[in-house]
């Protein structure tokens, strides 16, 4: 199990820090910038600490104590740029009075406070978007923690919590409608390990430091991961076994009767290992199996045993078979079309996962427990499936790799690729990139290596401004007879010394092969010629895996010129 | 006993204080020792709290500027924890 459970000293993260420092300059590198209404600089040998148990290197930059504002309009927090702000405020020092003339205040005092939280909030976020990139997190407010009030109070009085749960509704609110902004929720993660172990009134009235030791290792966890989730590949796929995880007990041996999944404690503890997984399928995450079983045995128990939570319907792949698991994972990365680094695999054989991290080093594995009591926190602390957003493709994602499981039959069956593709009734949709389609959009920059021309991974508040300052952004989506692929392609052009250069281009691989991305890069170049006659130019930026693309502009009469091409 | 307890300490001093272990001894303090200043030592009286589970009295913590002042500071706070 990964190691982020212990809690450190701050002797002991600097020691272990120090001694990470070589390994540390392989990793690759985060900046990041907190802004705090407490002193957050204890926090940073502590998130270096919690990146490198990613294998990431984070640097924290922090303005000056309560000076965040001023620090924001003098521009230099800006000048190094950071990739992700993390905002964090206790209203424990922020409307320290009401902790006590909060029973003295009317309700629409309350509500002028709360006010005026949220517009110093949203005059922060203004302020980074205005100048910056950078993602924002928010950490949003716990329960006050230097709480005087006694039971007798609480029980017959307007609690002071809800004054916290009102803030943070508005905060809710207020970044549903922007970009490029998270909330994490803070005050859930304090509320389960408890304010008392959490927080610390002796180093607070010292120096501001709410935290305790606890405190501090947890926060700095959870601002590290935040970091990871934001910035590293995305899982796809989740890989598991059969036997001791699905279930107690070998199948092969057992029987389909007698394997543990039933309403006994242990047998219940496997019960909601399967919650867990079938909770990650919702997400979007594809599940697959890779178990050494016989295949009528394990059609047996999911046909007859009544207490299974998952299906075999909810599995995309099934390697059930007596080959090696590296073999299999090799098979499920093919058959699912996606890359050996977006799979987890998840396997209680410590010889299986050692083998998988020799063969398949690409491959993410979890240090599963020796117990399966334990199973649902090994998938939740891994951190393979931290994600802020979760997009509709990603909800329908099991779905459309059932269709193309469809789509590959029929391909299979039908003369010519020629006949497959008449026979499949494609139809397209393309519009301007809009406030609807954006994320999805800057979700294809980010992920897709393929079909990508220029390699630019734009952010969607950087797309958003391209096409504010005159740029053509265009999205394109795809069905067919078997179902709906939704948006598989982004297109953008933008001026730039009185030509369009086409900047971005990317293009799901899922709907290559159907020339649709033709039917894209028509479309634009109609639109550009149908304004004026500016040269078009089509950015080509080689990298390892776009070799695909290399030479795709010169199939629509464009000229090469250097390394770029011309029309 | 006191060696164990002058070791402990010596070797947290230089984690917090990024010195090397040779150049700890009982006279260093935060006029000699080149990174101690008002956020490491705060770094160091929390780490010698956890390692020796004491909570010491934010009044001390200001007082306790020198390795000398503060082993002889545990050792008196152990006594009174076992009378």
């Amino acid at each position: 199990m990964l190691n982020n459970n212990k809690i450190l000293s701050p002797a002991e993260v600097l020691k272990e820090n120090k001694l990470l420092i070589k390994k540390s300059k392989l990793f690759n590198k985060i900046n990041i910038g907190i802004l705090t209404n407490y002193s957050a600089n204890f926090l940073e040998p502590y998130i270096k600490n919690s990146g490198f148990k990613f294998s990431v290197n984070i640097n924290s930059d922090f303005p000056d104590f309560d000076q965040i504002e001023k620090n924001l309009f003098e521009k230099k927090f800006f000048k190094k740029k950071k990739q992700i702000i993390f905002i964090s405020f206790l209203l424990d020092y922020l409307l320290e009075d009401l902790t006590y003339k909060h029973f003295s205040l009317s309700r629409r005092q309350k509500k002028n406070k709360i006010f005026f939280v949220i517009e110093r909030i949203k005059r922060i976020i203004d302020l980074i978007q205005k100048n910056s990139n950078s993602k924002i997190v928010i950490l949003n407010f716990p329960n006050f923690f230097l709480d005087f009030n006694k039971f007798s109070d609480q029980s017959i009085m307007p609690f002071l919590s809800s004054v916290v749960s009102e803030l943070n509704l508005e905060m809710n609110n207020m970044v549903k409608k922007l970009t490029n902004c998270y909330i994490y929720d803070f005050s859930s993660y304090i509320t389960k390990h408890g304010s008392k172990n959490f927080f610390d009134e002796t180093k607070s009235r010292l120096a501001f430091i709410p935290f305790s030791i606890f405190g501090l290792n947890k926060t700095a966890n959870i601002i590290a991961r935040c970091s990871n989730a934001l910035s590293s590949k995305i899982k796809k796929c989740l890989v598991v076994d059969l036997d001791d995880t699905l279930w107690g007990g070998v199948l092969g041996e057992l029987g389909p009767d007698n394997i543990v999944l039933n309403d006994t404690y242990d047998g219940l503890k496997y019960i909601s290992f399967q919650k867990k997984i079938l909770s990650l399928k919702a997400r979007g995450i594809l599940l697959a199996i890779s178990s050494k079983n016989n295949i009528s045995d394990v059609k047996e128990v999911f046909k007859k045993n009544k207490n299974l939570i998952l299906s075999l319907k909810d599995f995309s792949s099934l390697q059930i078979n007596w080959n090696d698991k590296a073999t299999n994972i090799n098979k499920i990365a093919k058959d699912l079309n996606i890359g050996l680094d977006s799979i987890v695999f998840f396997d209680n054989n410590p010889l299986e996962r050692e083998w998988v991290k020799k063969k398949l080093p690409e491959v993410s594995v979890i240090e599963s427990s020796k117990s399966h009591h334990d199973y649902i926190e090994d998938i939740e602390n891994s951190h393979f499936f931290d994600q802020f957003i979760i997009s509709d493709e990603d909800k329908k994602r099991h779905k459309m790799y059932k269709e193309d499981f469809k789509r590959k039959k029929a391909l299979k069956k039908s003369g010519s690729y020629k006949d497959f593709l008449k026979n499949l009734k494609i139809s397209t949709e393309i519009k301007n990139v809009n406030k609807f389609t954006i994320q999805r959009c800057a979700q294809l920059v980010e992920r897709t290596n393929q079909f990508n021309l220029t390699n630019n991974r734009y952010e969607a508040s950087e797309i958003l401004n391209f096409i504010k300052n005159g740029g053509v952004g265009l999205s394109i989506k795809l069905s067919d007879k078997f179902g709906d692929y939704g948006i598989v392609g982004f297109i953008m052009a933008i001026q730039k010394n009185q030509c369009w250069v086409i900047d971005e281009f990317v293009f799901s691989c899922r709907a290559l092969g159907r020339n649709i991305e033709h039917i894209l890069l028509k479309k634009l170049i109609q639109k550009l010629r149908s304004r004026d006659k500016q040269e078009i130019i089509g950015v080509v930026n080689r990298t390892e895996k776009n070799k695909l693309a290399h030479k795709f502009y010169l199939d629509f009469g464009f000229k090469k010129k250097g390394s770029h091409f011309v029309l | 006993m006191n060696n164990e307890l002058k070791k402990k300490v010596f070797f947290i001093a230089s984690h917090v204080f990024d010195q090397n272990i040779k150049k700890i001894n009982l006279d260093s303090s935060i006029k000699n020792v080149k990174k101690w200043d008002s956020v490491s030592h705060l770094n160091f009286i929390f780490s010698l709290e956890e390692e020796f589970k004491l909570n010491i009295e934010p009044m001390d913590i200001v007082k306790l500027t020198s390795l000398k002042k503060i082993i002889d500071y545990i050792l008196k706070l152990k006594k009174k924890g076992l009378s």
